[in-house]
């Protein structure tokens, strides 16, 4: 057994951090890699399937575009208050980030009412055929990681209004920010799978 | 079919492969080493080969906390110390939170609505499990 000789002390360090020296940081990065994964077999679900079909979608129009280019627009938009409540939030800034969690909820919520109406816009049943279960799977999936991410902010947001918010819930709320803008960046790829592959081949 | 010379390829070399990475531990937790630890002292790392040198003394840092289980966090490149991080005390969330997650995942089986149904368990569970507890101490930060 080696002798050792103490050559640093670490119990001056800080207790939270934000960003790659924060555990729950590297937790939502894992958590991307294995969802963002997830998308990326859906996606090749759907293009395996496309050329068994003489003509895709086989029966059905395509998803009709309305909501569903409504609910891109609004995502892309709230990656301005989402960058906001990011950037407040390790400033320790508690009106700003009560404020904006409550708002990326708000934001969240009429995303997935608009999400509803989209469901009703596909132009095909899950269990018509296959591209039906394909296009509810890809969109089922991208619903409950929205939907995830959406209470994920609500209870923040209950937190910071009626709780003791200490500096690793700020760095939480940052955590939470960085999340939405997987979910609003996976969302604009599998958008443009579903609702223009069908009208560009 | 698949083939069977790959099959019998995959086995062997999973099989070999395992008990060269497994069976040293299996040795070492006979003759008396614990599964886990989390009291030693943070080796301070300067070269590639920090244990071979056997004529000086190890460089280590004290000041985690022995009472109470806590993660280093370094930077990403250069491992210089940057964040301790207290881990949770134990609690029952976590188990209610696996089997929540259990039912959900059967009901879904046997249900479409499995999965929407199922799924307010395992917020309640999740949010539990996440809610600030009294007998955490608060990080600093913040009010």
């Amino acid at each position: 057994m080696r002798a050792a000789t103490v050559v640093g002390d670490v119990s001056g360090l800080p207790d939270h951090n934000f960003g790659s020296t924060s555990l729950g940081w590297w937790g939502v990065i894992g958590f991307m890699l294995i969802e963002g994964m997830g998308f990326v077999l859906a996606i090749g679900a759907y293009y395996y399937l496309l050329p068994y079909e003489t003509s895709w979608p086989p029966i059905n129009p395509p998803p009709s575009l309305l909501w569903g280019t409504v609910f891109t627009a609004i995502a892309i938009a709230s990656e301005i208050p989402n960058q906001w409540i990011k950037k407040r939030a390790a400033k320790y800034d508690l009106p700003a980030v009560r404020f904006g969690l409550l708002l990326m909820t708000l934001i969240g919520v009429i995303l997935l009412a608009i999400r509803a109406l989209e469901f009703t816009a596909l132009n095909v049943s899950w269990d018509k055929n296959a591209y039906g279960s394909i296009v509810w799977a890809i969109v089922a999936l991208h619903t409950l990681h929205m939907a995830t991410d959406t209470f994920d902010s609500g209870v923040l947001a209950a937190i910071a209004l009626f709780k003791k918010f200490d500096g690793r819930k700020f760095s939480d709320a940052a955590d939470n920010a960085l999340y939405w803008h997987f979910i609003v960046w996976s969302w604009v790829v599998l958008y443009l799978v579903v609702y223009w592959t069908p009208r560009w081949i | 079919m698949l083939s069977e010379r790959l099959g019998r390829w995959n086995f062997w070399l999973f099989f070999v492969g395992f008990n060269l990475t497994f069976f040293p531990m299996h040795m070492l937790g006979l003759h008396g080493m614990p599964r886990r630890v989390y009291t030693y002292e943070v080796p301070a790392v300067r070269s590639r080969e920090p244990l071979w040198p056997l004529d000086t003394a190890l460089e280590v840092m004290t000041g985690l906390s022995k009472t109470k289980r806590e993660a280093l966090l370094t930077s990403s490149t250069d491992a210089l110390p940057a964040t301790r991080w207290a881990m949770p005390d134990p609690g029952i969330w976590p188990l209610l939170s696996a089997l929540a997650i259990t039912l959900l995942f059967v009901w879904s089986i046997f249900s479409p609505w499995g999965v929407v149904w199922g799924a307010i368990p395992v917020a309640i569970a999740l949010t539990a499990w996440f809610w600030p507890k009294r007998s955490q101490p608060s990080m600093g930060g913040a009010e």
